[in-house]
C-alpha cells in the first residue's frame, strides 16, 4: 500500500493501516447513508406530525438529507479518531431512525 | 480574507481532505466521465435525433396546432394493427422535434413509432438515437432492473459533491490563483491549474447539477420519507406530491370521448401554454383515463402539470397544485432537465457539462503525472490501469459514440434489429478502446493515436451525413436546419481539434522528457 | 435594450469584471501591467469597484431581458463563462509577454 505510506507522509502522520481506511470508507459510504437515511425519515414524521402535507414533509427531509450527506462522507475522513466518527454517524443514524419509528407510532395513536 | 480562510480551514483539514478527494477521483472518475458526457449530449439530444433520424428532418413544424383527434387517433389506430390497444401515448411535435412519437402497449406487447404533425407514419428511424440512447446511459447507465442504475449514478454524483467540496478545502490560493493557468512548463503543473480553473470558476454549475441530478431521483435513492409516512409506496408518493391519477381497468368496453376539447381545457385550466404529453390509459375501457402533461418550454420548473380527464365523460377527474416544497423540488429538477427553450442556457449547459469532463479528466491525469514520479519511469499495474481507465473514459468514450454515429449512417435501413446492432457497436469499440489503451499503455496511453481515431472518425461522420443524406452546410443553411447544422458543426469542430492534439502528441513522443527530466521555469 | 444586443451586453460586463478583478491579482499585474511592483492600493480598490458595477449591471441587464428565474441561471453561467474567457486572455497574454521577454 504504497498510497496509504503516501498520503499518511502528507497527513504528517504514521501510514494508516488498511482497518483504519476501510473503516473510514465504509463510514463515509454506510455510516454517512445511514445518518441521511435517519434524517430523512425523521424530518419526515417531525413534519407530519406538525402538520406539514406528508409528500411536503417526505421531500423537505430528503432534500435536508441530501445535503447533508456529503458533508457527513468528507466529515468521516476529517474527524481526527474514526471511532468517534461512527459512533456520530452509526449511532446518531440509529438513534434518528428509532425516533423516527417512534414518531410514527405516535402519530398512529394520536392522529386519525 | 485569504488569512481569515486559512484559519477557518486548519491544515489538517485541509491534509484529510485529501485522501477522500483523490482517491474518490481516481476510482470513479471514469463513471463521472460518461455521466457527465452523455449528459452534455443529452443538452442536445433532440437535435442529435434529427442527425440520427433522417426521415425525421420533415422542417418546421407548422403553426397549426395538431389535432389529436384527426391526427394521433389514426396513427395510433394504424401503429397498433388490429391489436387491442391497453395504453398509449404521444410526445407532440415541437420546435425542437418537428415529428410526434408515440407509443402502444398492446395486448401482444408494444409497438412504437414517429408520425409528421399530420399524422402520416414515417417508416422505422432504425436507431435509439440520443433520447433513447444517449440519455439514458446519462442516468441509468441502462440497468433498469431494480433502478440498479440509478443507485450507481447517485453515488458516483454524491462522490462527485463530496469531490468538489473537499477540492475547495484543499485549494489552498482560490483568490490568488482564481485565473491563473499556466499552460507552459511542467505539464504535470498545467494539468493542475487547468483542474483549479475548471474546478473553481465552474464551480457554481458543477455544485448545481450534481445535485439537482440526484435531486430528480431522490424518493427512489433515499426512500427514507416515502417509508416512513408511505409505507415505502413511491408510486403513492408520486401521486400525493405530484398530483397524479390513475386506476385499474374495469373491464367494460367503453368508446374514448374526443380529445381535442380536453386539450382545450387543460389549456384553460393552465392559463396558457401547450401540450406537450398525451396519455391514455386503459384506452376503450370505462375506466379509462386521460393525461395532458403541460409542455415545459417557458419555465424552469420540470412541473408538467398534468390534467387528468376521465376517458369516457370527458370530465377533469383531477388537477392538483403541488405544495411549495415539492414545487421547490420541481425547479431544481427542471434546472437540471434543462428542457426550456432557452438557446444560450442550453450551450452553456453544453459547455460546462463538457467543463466537467475536463475537471474530471484532468484530475485522473495529474494523478497520473504525480504517481509517474513517484515511480520513476517504470509504471505498475494500478498506474497502468488507472491510465487506461483515463484513456478509455475520454478519447475511448469519444470514439465509441462518433462510431456510432458512422454506423447510424453507414448501416442499410433494412438490416432487423438494427438500433441494436448500433448499441452493440458502440459497447464492442468502446471496451475494444479501452483493451488498446490498457495494452499499449508503457509510459503513456496511446493518447495520440486514439486521438487520430477521434479526428477521423468526427470528419468521417461529417462526410458520411453530407453522403447518405445529400445533407451539407450550405443546404442545411439554406433549409434552416440548425439542428442538423450545429451537430455537424461540432462534429468537424471535434476533429479539427483532436486532429491538433494528436500532431501535438506524436510531435512529443518522448513521455520522461516532458514530464520528469525537463527543468521546467519558475512560476 | 435590443434582443441582439443582450447576449454580447451580459458577456461582456462579466467579461470587463472578471479583467478588472484579474488586474487587482498581484501576479497578473505583475505579469501584464508592471513586472516591478504590484497594483498600487488605490489602483486595487478602483476596480474591484468597477467589477462589482459591471456585475451588477449584467445581472439588471439579465434579470430585465429574462425574468427572475432564467435571468440570475443565465448570470451565474455567463459568470464562469466571463471568467474562463478572462483566464484564458490572461495566459494568452501572459504567454506572450514572456516570449517576448526570453
Amino acid at each position: 500500500m504504497k498510497t496509504a505510506g503516501q498520503s499518511g507522509r502528507v497527513e504528517g502522520r504514521a501510514a494508516p493501516p488498511r482497518l483504519r481506511i476501510a473503516a473510514r470508507v465504509t463510514a463515509a459510504v454506510f455510516g454517512a447513508y445511514g445518518f441521511a437515511w435517519g434524517l430523512a425519515a425523521f424530518g419526515a414524521e417531525l413534519g407530519a406530525l406538525a402538520g406539514m402535507a406528508p409528500a411536503e414533509a417526505v421531500t423537505a427531509s430528503s432534500l435536508l438529507a441530501l445535503v447533508v450527506l456529503p458533508a457527513a462522507s468528507l466529515w468521516a475522513f476529517a474527524v481526527p479518531r474514526i471511532t468517534v466518527g461512527w459512533a456520530v454517524l452509526g449511532g446518531g443514524g440509529v438513534l434518528l431512525i428509532a425516533a423516527s419509528q417512534f414518531a410514527g407510532k405516535f402519530a398512529g395513536i394520536v392522529g386519525p | 480574507m485569504t488569512a481569515k480562510t486559512r484559519k477557518l480551514i486548519s491544515s489538517a483539514l485541509r491534509a484529510a481532505m485529501l485522501w477522500p478527494h483523490t482517491w474518490a477521483g481516481v476510482t470513479l472518475g471514469g463513471l463521472l466521465m460518461l455521466i457527465f458526457f452523455m449528459g452534455s449530449l443529452a443538452v442536445f439530444a433532440s437535435e442529435i435525433d434529427r442527425w440520427m433520424m433522417p426521415a425525421t428532418r420533415v422542417g418546421t413544424v407548422e403553426t397549426v396546432p395538431v389535432s389529436l383527434d384527426h391526427a394521433v387517433l389514426p396513427a395510433v389506430e394504424k401503429l397498433a394493427a388490429g391489436r387491442t390497444v391497453r395504453d398509449w401515448y404521444v410526445q407532440l411535435p415541437d420546435e425542437r422535434r418537428p415529428v410526434m412519437a408515440l407509443q402502444l402497449r398492446t395486448e401482444t406487447g408494444n409497438a412504437g413509432g414517429m408520425a409528421t404533425g399530420d399524422g402520416q407514419l414515417l417508416p422505422p428511424v432504425g436507431t435509439l438515437g440520443a433520447t433513447y440512447f444517449f440519455y439514458p446511459l446519462h442516468y441509468s447507465l441502462h440497468l433498469r432492473a431494480g433502478f440498479i442504475g440509478y443507485w450507481i449514478v447517485c453515488f458516483a454524483s454524491v462522490a462527485m459533491l463530496a469531490g468538489l467540496i473537499s477540492g475547495v478545502i484543499i485549494h489552498a490560493r482560490i483568490f490568488k490563483d482564481f485565473f491563473t493557468f499556466r499552460s507552459w512548463g511542467q505539464v504535470r503543473r498545467s494539468l493542475l491549474d487547468l483542474h483549479n480553473l475548471a474546478g473553481v470558476l465552474v464551480l457554481p454549475f458543477h455544485l448545481m447539477i450534481t445535485i439537482t441530478g440526484i435531486v430528480i431521483v431522490l424518493p427512489i435513492v433515499l426512500p427514507a420519507g416515502v417509508q416512513a409516512l408511505y409505507g415505502g409506496d413511491v408510486r403513492r408518493f408520486y401521486d400525493d406530491a405530484l398530483g397524479n391519477y390513475s386506476r385499474p381497468r374495469s373491464g367494460i368496453a367503453a368508446p374514448l370521448a374526443p380529445l381535442d376539447p380536453m386539450v382545450a381545457e387543460a389549456r384553460r385550466l393552465w392559463g396558457g401554454g401547450e401540450p406537450a404529453v398525451v396519455f391514455v390509459y386503459n384506452a376503450g375501457d370505462a375506466a379509462s383515463v386521460v393525461r395532458i402533461n403541460r409542455a415545459l418550454r417557458d419555465r424552469i420548473s420540470l412541473d408538467v402539470q398534468p390534467v387528468f380527464f376521465d376517458g369516457v365523460t370527458g370530465q377533469v377527474l383531477k388537477y392538483q397544485r403541488p405544495g411549495p416544497v415539492v414545487a421547490t423540488h420541481r425547479v431544481l429538477s427542471g434546472l437540471h432537465f434543462a428542457a426550456f427553450d432557452h438557446w444560450p442556457l442550453r450551450w452553456l449547459y453544453f459547455l460546462f457539462g463538457l467543463s466537467g469532463c475536463v475537471l474530471i479528466g484532468t484530475g485522473m491525469l495529474y494523478w497520473m503525472e504525480k504517481r509517474r514520479v513517484a515511480h520513476g519511469v517504470k509504471p505498475g499495474a494500478g498506474w497502468r490501469s488507472v491510465a487506461a481507465i483515463a484513456c478509455g473514459s475520454t478519447s475511448g468514450l469519444l470514439i465509441a459514440t462518433l462510431a456510432m454515429m458512422a454506423a447510424n449512417r453507414l448501416l442499410p435501413a433494412g438490416i432487423p434489429s438494427r438500433e441494436l446492432v448500433e448499441v452493440g457497436l458502440f459497447f464492442v469499440i468502446w471496451i475494444g478502446s479501452a483493451v488498446h489503451a490498457a495494452v499499449s499503455t508503457r509510459t503513456d496511453p496511446p493518447w495520440s493515436e486514439q486521438c487520430t481515431a477521434v479526428a477521423l472518425l468526427a470528419a468521417a461522420c461529417v462526410v458520411l451525413n453530407w453522403i447518405t443524406t445529400g445533407e451539407h452546410p450550405i443546404r442545411a443553411v439554406a433549409a434552416a436546419d440548425w439542428a442538423v447544422l450545429g451537430v455537424d458543426a461540432v462534429l468537424a469542430l471535434t476533429a479539427a481539434a483532436a486532429w491538433r492534439v494528436s500532431r501535438r502528441l506524436a510531435r512529443r513522443r518522448d513521455p520522461e522528457l516532458s514530464t520528469l527530466a525537463e527543468v521546467t521555469d519558475h512560476a | 435594450m435590443p434582443d441582439a444586443l443582450m447576449l454580447p451586453g451580459l458577456f461582456g460586463l462579466c467579461y470587463f469584471a472578471f479583467a478588472a478583478l484579474a488586474l487587482s491579482v498581484e501576479r497578473h499585474w505583475r505579469d501584464l501591467v508592471e513586472s516591478r511592483r504590484g497594483p498600487p492600493r488605490r489602483t486595487v480598490f478602483r476596480l474591484r469597484l468597477a467589477a462589482l458595477l459591471c456585475l451588477a449591471a449584467a445581472l439588471s441587464v439579465a434579470v430585465r431581458h429574462d425574468g427572475t428565474g432564467f435571468g440570475l441561471l443565465l448570470w451565474v453561467l455567463a459568470l464562469s463563462a466571463a471568467a474562463l474567457a478572462v483566464a484564458a486572455t490572461v495566459t494568452w497574454k501572459t504567454r506572450s509577454a514572456r516570449g517576448r521577454a526570453s
